[in-house]
């Protein structure tokens, strides 16, 4: 295409870059000029192209551009390429065309030919190229920037997913711990329901036992008044299902206790003869009933005494022997007892139990030492008892040290068998005292005994129990302390029975009473404590000897054989006395003692505390009973159960225990008036007994 | 913290067994007792954080209508379901221990001689 230079130069007069340049001048740089036309996005140069010319835009638009990053545009007027000017280097930039465009391109050394002499022309290239480099600086900076925006918010966002992970972690952490402790928790408190069954179980001991022997010990008395034919019967049948209750919860009780691993075994003399003997003697009638023999093999061998638990071992033979019996329809039972080996102290024992009877399968074998199992439900219904007999002998033939086996065949019979080891006694008899001798109780006879027992089934029972065993005995009863010093003013008594705590007097102050008139009248404490301070405040008092209570036929009738008899040593003797650390009552300060270490200062405040507790709650328990107001009766006093036994008072808290019973049974308060006569008797002794040793110690 | 005491909250109505076991406690060096007559008052100083509460079945005795151990033991785990506590209670009765363990106490101990070890064994093993 060609433009006339005259219309070029009229062009190039326009522009601010030729602004003071003569005409003439223009006309000659447009007769050198050459004219370029650039189509729509044509290029005219690109970056790192060497080139010597400068651009003059007549027409159109270019964009001046780094690839795709456009720096500037640039419309008609205008010109680019400038820095070839100053040096023929490669361009730093890419132009091209934005629509079709009409460019002016003038060579370098045409520029400076024509434009030698007009320096100001020069300078608006440089500004103009100083403006653009700014531009381009501008840009890059404003590039960076955004880069750096970019990278920080990468950086924030490749943080937040670092810390969410963390924190997912710490979560997964803290769950995992969660878990862990709830499973913790869990199992600690299967382990405390655990032993809570055991607490429970080992408390119906006493709670069940003490109405079955009620049961049995007042039907014994109705026995003995004198029934009609029918009574009598309908008597003997209580008898014998509280005996068969009585023998299956002895068997629950002692399966929970194995369970709890709480049965220890004694270590006393014992004669396997004599054991063997007394399982005879005990299940003949049964076998004989049944028209079996029962046969005893007890090999003469045997070491006469031995150390171990008789009864235990006794029970063990006792339950082969009868379930033998049980299962074994004709033929006949053996009890064997042999020794293996005797060495070093110690005999080694083999025991076993043969019968002829229905004999076991296989099946029922395996499970046959399981507790609760028989061998099928039909035996339950046909042969009765708990299946837990042996159980317990297994158990307890374990807790000799030996196994329980069985051998069996269906339909011909089976053998039980346990081998242990016993030491060897160092004595060579048994001392005699395990029953009580039909002498001793002749010698007994016709004794004359005044009971002083405020409790009425207490009472009962050993009247019941002197009056079946003692041929002739006469007996008389008093109900506190004040009724039996008077009673004993007759002089006619061989012998008085007393408990310690009683209502209106109790035991110690009417031994010392009696003592002042009788000085030598045997009187024996009956007594529920076996501590050791409990008894010998007993004897201090005068006292002849003692019988721990529940009474057991040995101690009883050996302490009172002893007193008339003989010298009377053996009833002062605590023989039984369990060591007090087991026990749940420690007496007199012995607790606050050892839990201070004996610091007197602390027993001294703990006492001080006692007595205000004392002195606050002992008025409110007399407007409670005098109000009838059994709940918070039962309150006062079941808060000060705990302190009565920090004290050593343990029967008085026991008192408590009793009433608080009561009064939760529904008993109104008027009928306990007794009882809670005592408890106040009792706690104001002791605020004097420990005002006086506040004074003193 | 300077020193790393654990924190045991007592709550019973008898002074008695109240300041006994909270001396034994404190001389163990171990613990650091807070004593509260009141369950209401522990309540309060729940924020406090306790490692351990041990609390009495009956609390009425000293202020009567108090609430009693069961009551406070179970706004103790309405707020703090995590938090420690061991009833105490003279109550041997079986069925009331059951019932505070159901309810979310650790233990239950039975106040006499015994529960002076007792509680001394179950600390050092839960607190």
């Amino acid at each position: 295409m060609k433009i006339a230079p005259d219309t070029l130069a009229d062009l190039f007069q326009r522009m601010d870059l030729f602004e003071s340049i003569p005409q003439t001048v223009l006309f000659k740089l447009a007769a050198h000029s050459k004219i370029k036309r650039i189509p729509a996005d044509g290029v005219v140069f690109h970056k790192n192209d060497v080139g010597n010319a400068l651009f003059v835009i007549l027409e159109g638009h270019v964009k001046v551009h780094d690839d795709d990053y456009v720096v500037t545009k640039q419309s008609a007027g205008s010109f680019f390429g400038e820095l070839a000017l100053l040096d023929e280097g490669p361009r730093s930039l890419s132009v091209s065309a934005v629509g079709e465009t009409t460019l002016a391109v003038i060579s370098r050394t045409e520029f400076y030919s024509v434009l030698e002499d007009y320096p100001s022309v020069m300078q608006l290239v440089v500004s103009q190229l100083t403006r653009r480099l700014r531009l381009q600086t501008d840009k890059l900076v404003d590039q960076l920037r955004r880069r750096e925006e970019e990278l920080t918010r990468l950086v924030d966002e490749r943080t937040a997913e670092v810390v969410h992970q963390k924190e997912e972690a710490e979560r997964q952490r803290a769950q995992a711990e969660a878990e862990k402790r709830e499973a913790e928790f869990q199992r600690q408190r299967a382990e405390q329901s655990e032993r809570f069954k055991q607490q429970f179980l080992a408390n119906m001991s006493h709670e069940l036992r003490t109405p079955m022997h009620a049961v049995m010990g007042m039907t014994s008395i109705l026995l003995q008044k004198g029934p009609r034919e029918d009574q009598m019967r309908y008597l003997e049948s209580i008898i014998r299902s509280s005996k068969s209750l009585l023998v299956i919860l002895n068997e629950i009780l002692d399966i929970s206790k194995i369970e709890a691993g709480k049965m220890e075994l004694e270590h006393t003399d014992l004669n396997i003869e004599r054991i063997v003997e007394q399982v005879v003697n005990t299940l003949a009638y049964r076998a004989d009933e049944k028209g079996i023999e029962l046969v005893t093999e007890c090999d003469p061998a045997l070491p006469p005494v031995l150390i171990g638990d008789p009864v235990r071992l006794q029970q063990i033979l006792l339950n082969l022997t009868g379930n033998a019996i049980k299962f074994t329809e004709k033929g006949n039972v053996t009890l064997i007892a042999r020794p293996e080996s005797i060495a070093d102290g110690s005999c080694r024992i083999f025991f076993a139990l043969r019968d002829t009877g229905i004999g076991m399968s296989p099946a029922q074998l395996e499970v046959v030492f399981e507790s609760f199992r028989q061998a099928s439900s039909d035996t339950t219904r046909k042969y009765g008892g708990t299946g837990l007999g042996l159980s317990i002998s297994k158990h307890l033939v374990e807790l000799f040290g030996g196994e329980l086996r069985v051998k069996s065949t269906k339909g011909e019979g089976s053998e039980f068998s346990f081998v242990i080891d016993l030491p060897v006694s160092a004595n060579t008899r048994i001392a005699d005292q395990e029953e009580v001798s039909q002498q001793m109780l002749d010698a007994l006879s016709g004794t004359r005994i005044l009971i002083a027992e405020d409790n009425y089934y207490n009472r009962i029972v050993a009247t019941e129990t002197l009056e079946l065993r003692i041929p002739g005995v006469q007996i008389d009863a008093a109900e506190n302390g004040q009724e039996a010093v008077e009673k004993c003013d007759s002089g006619i008594y061989d012998l008085v029975l007393m408990d310690v705590h009683m209502p209106v007097m109790d035991g110690l102050e009417a031994t010392r009473r009696i003592r002042e008139t009788h000085p030598e009248l045997p009187i024996l404490a009956l007594t529920a404590s076996v501590i050791k301070a409990e008894v010998q405040k007993c004897l201090d008092c005068g006292m002849s000897g003692w019988i721990p209570k529940p009474f057991r036929d040995i101690e009883f009738f050996g302490a009172i054989y002893d007193v008339l008899h003989n010298d009377g040593t053996a009833a002062k003797k605590a023989p039984a006395l369990p060591e007090p650390s087991n026990d749940r009552q420690e007496s007199g300060l012995q607790f606050l003692e050892s839990l201070t270490g004996g610091n007197r200062e602390r027993i001294r405040k703990y006492i001080g505390l006692y007595l205000e507790s004392m002195r606050s709650a002992l008025p409110l328990i007399e407007a409670t009973r005098d109000a009838g107001d059994a709940e918070r009766l039962h309150r006062h006093i079941h808060t000060l159960k705990p302190q009565f036994r920090m004290v050593g008072l343990g029967d008085t808290a026991e008192l408590a225990a009793r009433i608080e019973e009561n009064l939760k049974a529904g008993i109104v308060p008027k009928v306990l008036t007794a009882d809670i006569d005592r408890l106040l008797e009792d706690a104001r002794r002791s605020e004097a007994d420990f005002e006086k040793y506040l004074a003193t110690s | 913290m300077s020193d790393n005491k654990k924190k045991v909250f007592l709550v019973d109505d008898d002074k008695m067994f109240l300041t006994m076991l909270s001396d034994q406690l404190e001389g163990l060096g171990k613990y650091t007792v807070s004593t509260f007559a009141t369950g209401e008052e522990c309540l309060d100083k729940l924020s406090a954080n306790p490692d351990v509460i041990v609390l009495d079945y009956y609390l009425d005795s000293a202020v009567p209508g108090a609430l009693n151990g069961m009551e406070i033991l179970k706004r103790i785990k309405t707020t703090s379901p995590d938090l420690k506590v061991v009833m105490l209670s003279s109550q041997e009765h079986y069925g009331v221990a059951l019932q505070t363990i159901a309810k979310g106490a650790l233990y239950y101990v039975i106040k006499d001689n015994q529960a002076f070890g007792e509680i001394e064994r179950l600390l050092e093993e839960i607190a």
